[in-house]
C-alpha cells in the first residue's frame, strides 16, 4: 500500500473533477489515477468527456470543483504553460501542428532550449527527411508523428494523447503505435491515451478506464480485456 | 530629373517610416488580436519624449535611442492596466484603445498645452544627390527605419523567442500547451509594438510639428497598409506600406495632398475588392 501511495504521489491523481464549457458540465465528479510510468487508456462513446478531461488536465479548461494533482502538486488552477513545464506533454485531437512553420520549428517549439531535434528524428526518421517542409504539407500520419515528436521534445513525465489514430491509414497507425510503445517504455514515461481504436488502446496501455456521462464507470486491466473481449462490449454498452 | 530624385527620396522616407508604424500595429494585432486605436498616440508620445529628453540636455541621438524605451514602458503599463482585460473581445479592444488614445492626447494637452512644438533637427548638414541638396538627417531616419525593420524580421525568424511569438500568433492555446508563457508574450509584444511607433515618432519629430494630434495622420495609412498587405503575416504590412506610402507621396508630389488621399483610398478599395485577404495572404492550411 505504501508503495502505491508513493507511486501515486509521483503520478497524476484526478479527484471528483467537475468541469465543462461555459455553463454546461461534461465531467461530473470524475476520478482517475495514472501512476508514474504507467499507461492508462480511456474508452467511451463520443461526447462522454474524454477530450474535456485532457483539456482540463492541461489547464485549457478550469474545473468547477475537484482537484488534479501531478507529482504531488496541485495543477488544477495552473495555466497551460505551467502544466506543460511541470512535465506533461499534450498531443491534442486533430494534432494542431503549426501548419506554416517547418517540421524542425514545430519540434523546437516543444523545447525552445534544445540545440537541435535529433532525439526526435532518431525516433521518427520520416520527420528528419522533411525537416525543412512546412508542417501543413505533411501527410496525416506524418503530422501525427510531428505532434507526438513535438511533445516528446520536452521529455515529459506524462504524455496525454488524444485519438492518435484518428483519420490515419491503418498501416501508419500500426507503425506509430509500435514506435510509441517502445518510446514510452524506454523513457519510462506515463501515458494517458484517449482512443476509439480498442486494439491500439490495448497494445499501448496496461489499464483501461471506461467513461460514461462524465464519470469512470469501470476499470479493467488490458490483460483481462485481451483475454475476454466480450467485457469491452459490456462496458461500452453502459 | 533633380526634382524626381528628391521626390523619390522623400517617398522612400515616408514608406520606411510608415512600414515601422504598420509593423508595430500588425504585430500587436497578429499576436494579441487587439486593434490598437492608440497606436498613433504611441507615435505622438515618441515625439514628445524625444523633445522632453532633448530639452533636458540629452544629446539628440541619445534622446532618440531612449524614446522607444519610454514609449515601451507606457505601453507596458497600458497593457497591464487596460488592454489585457479586453483580450478575446475584439470590439472592446477598439473601444478601450480609443479611450486610451483620448487620455494620452489629453494628457499631452495638460502637460505641454494644445499648441505645436518643434524639435530642432541635429546639425548634420546636407549632401548633394543628383544635383540637389538633401538633408542628411532624412537619410539617417531612413537608415534607422531600415535597420529596425531588418532587426524585427531577424528577431521573428532567426531567434527562439521569435519562433515562440510566431507560434502564439498561429495557435495561442497550442503554444501555451507547449510551455510558452503567452501572458509574457502578450506583454512584450505590446511593449515592442508601442516601441516601434515611439521610435517612428521620435525619428520624425524634427521633421514634423509636434502636437497632441501628431499621430492621427499616421494611423489611417497604417491600418490601410495592413488591410492591403494582408493580416496574419509580418511581411504583409511592409508590402502594404510600400504601396500606400509610395502612392501617397508620389501623387502628393505631382498633384496635391487631397488628390493623394483620393488616389490612396481608391487604390486601397480596388486592392481589397480584388484580394480580400490582402496581397500577401496566409497560405491556406492543408489537412
Amino acid at each position: 500500500m505504501d508503495i502505491r501511495v508513493a507511486a501515486m504521489a509521483e503520478g497524476l491523481v484526478v479527484s471528483d473533477l467537475v468541469a465543462g464549457y461555459g455553463g454546461g458540465v461534461v465531467l461530473e465528479g470524475l476520478s482517475l489515477d495514472v501512476p508514474a510510468g504507467k499507461s492508462v487508456a480511456l474508452l467511451g462513446r463520443n461526447g462522454v468527456g474524454k477530450t474535456t478531461l485532457l483539456k482540463t488536465i492541461m489547464g485549457l479548461i478550469h474545473p468547477k470543483s475537484g482537484s488534479i494533482t501531478f507529482a504531488g502538486h496541485r495543477i488544477d488552477r495552473r495555466e497551460p504553460f505551467q502544466v506543460a513545464r511541470a512535465g506533461i506533454g499534450y498531443v491534442p485531437q486533430g494534432r494542431e501542428v503549426f501548419a506554416d512553420l517547418t517540421v524542425e520549428e514545430n519540434l523546437l517549439l516543444g523545447d525552445l532550449t534544445a540545440s537541435d531535434a535529433d532525439a526526435v528524428y532518431a525516433i521518427f526518421p520520416a520527420l528528419a527527411e522533411k525537416r525543412n517542409s512546412a508542417g501543413g504539407r505533411l501527410s496525416g500520419g506524418q503530422q501525427q508523428q510531428l505532434a507526438i515528436g513535438r511533445a516528446l521534445m520536452a521529455k515529459p513525465k506524462l504524455l496525454l494523447l488524444d485519438e492518435p489514430s484518428e483519420g490515419i491509414q491503418p498501416s501508419v497507425v500500426d507503425e506509430i503505435a509500435t514506435i510509441l510503445a517502445r518510446t514510452v517504455k524506454t523513457e519510462g514515461m506515463a501515458l494517458l491515451l484517449v482512443e476509439q481504436n480498442v486494439e491500439i488502446a490495448l497494445r499501448l496501455t496496461e489499464q483501461v478506464c471506461f467513461i460514461d456521462q462524465g464519470r469512470v464507470v469501470a476499470s479493467e486491466t488490458a490483460a483481462a480485456l485481451r483475454a475476454s473481449p466480450a467485457l469491452i462490449e459490456t462496458h461500452m454498452a453502459l | 530629373m533633380e526634382r524626381l530624385a528628391i521626390i523619390l527620396l522623400d517617398g522612400s522616407n515616408a514608406i520606411l517610416v510608415l512600414m515601422l508604424v504598420s509593423l508595430g500595429l500588425a504585430i500587436i494585432f497578429g499576436l494579441m488580436n487587439v486593434i490598437n486605436m492608440a497606436h498613433g498616440e504611441f507615435l505622438m508620445l515618441g515625439c514628445y519624449s524625444v523633445m522632453e529628453l532633448n530639452s533636458r540636455g540629452l544629446p539628440f541621438f541619445l534622446a532618440l535611442a531612449l524614446s522607444p524605451l519610454v514609449v515601451a514602458f507606457i505601453g507596458l503599463v497600458a497593457e497591464e492596466l487596460i488592454i489585457r482585460r479586453t483580450y478575446a473581445r475584439l470590439l472592446d479592444t477598439i473601444l478601450a484603445t480609443w479611450g486610451l488614445a483620448l487620455v494620452l492626447r489629453q494628457a499631452m494637452v495638460l502637460i505641454y498645452g494644445p499648441g505645436s512644438w518643434s524639435v530642432p533637427a541635429p546639425e548634420l548638414g546636407e549632401i548633394t544627390i543628383a544635383g540637389s541638396p538633401y538633408p542628411v538627417y532624412r537619410l539617417v531616419v531612413m537608415a534607422i527605419s531600415l535597420v529596425t525593420i531588418v532587426a524585427t524580421f531577424w528577431f521573428f525568424f532567426r531567434t527562439r523567442s521569435g519562433l515562440a511569438a510566431r507560434a502564439v500568433i498561429a495557435n495561442r492555446d497550442m503554444a501555451a500547451c507547449l510551455g510558452i508563457n503567452t501572458r509574457r508574450a502578450d506583454r512584450l509584444t505590446f511593449a515592442f509594438g508601442a516601441a516601434l511607433a515611439g521610435l517612428a515618432g521620435a525619428a520624425m519629430a524634427p521633421l514634423i510639428s509636434v502636437d497632441p494630434n501628431a499621430g492621427l495622420g499616421w494611423v489611417v495609412p497604417a491600418f490601410l497598409s495592413i488591410l492591403v498587405g494582408g493580416l496574419g503575416t509580418i511581411s504583409g504590412p511592409l508590402v502594404g506600406a510600400a504601396g500606400v506610402g509610395g502612392l501617397d507621396s508620389l501623387t502628393a508630389a505631382f498633384t496635391s495632398p487631397v488628390w493623394a488621399q483620393f488616389a490612396v483610398f481608391t487604390a486601397a478599395i480596388i486592392v481589397i475588392r480584388l484580394f480580400p485577404n490582402g496581397l500577401v495572404s496566409r497560405r491556406k492550411r492543408e489537412a
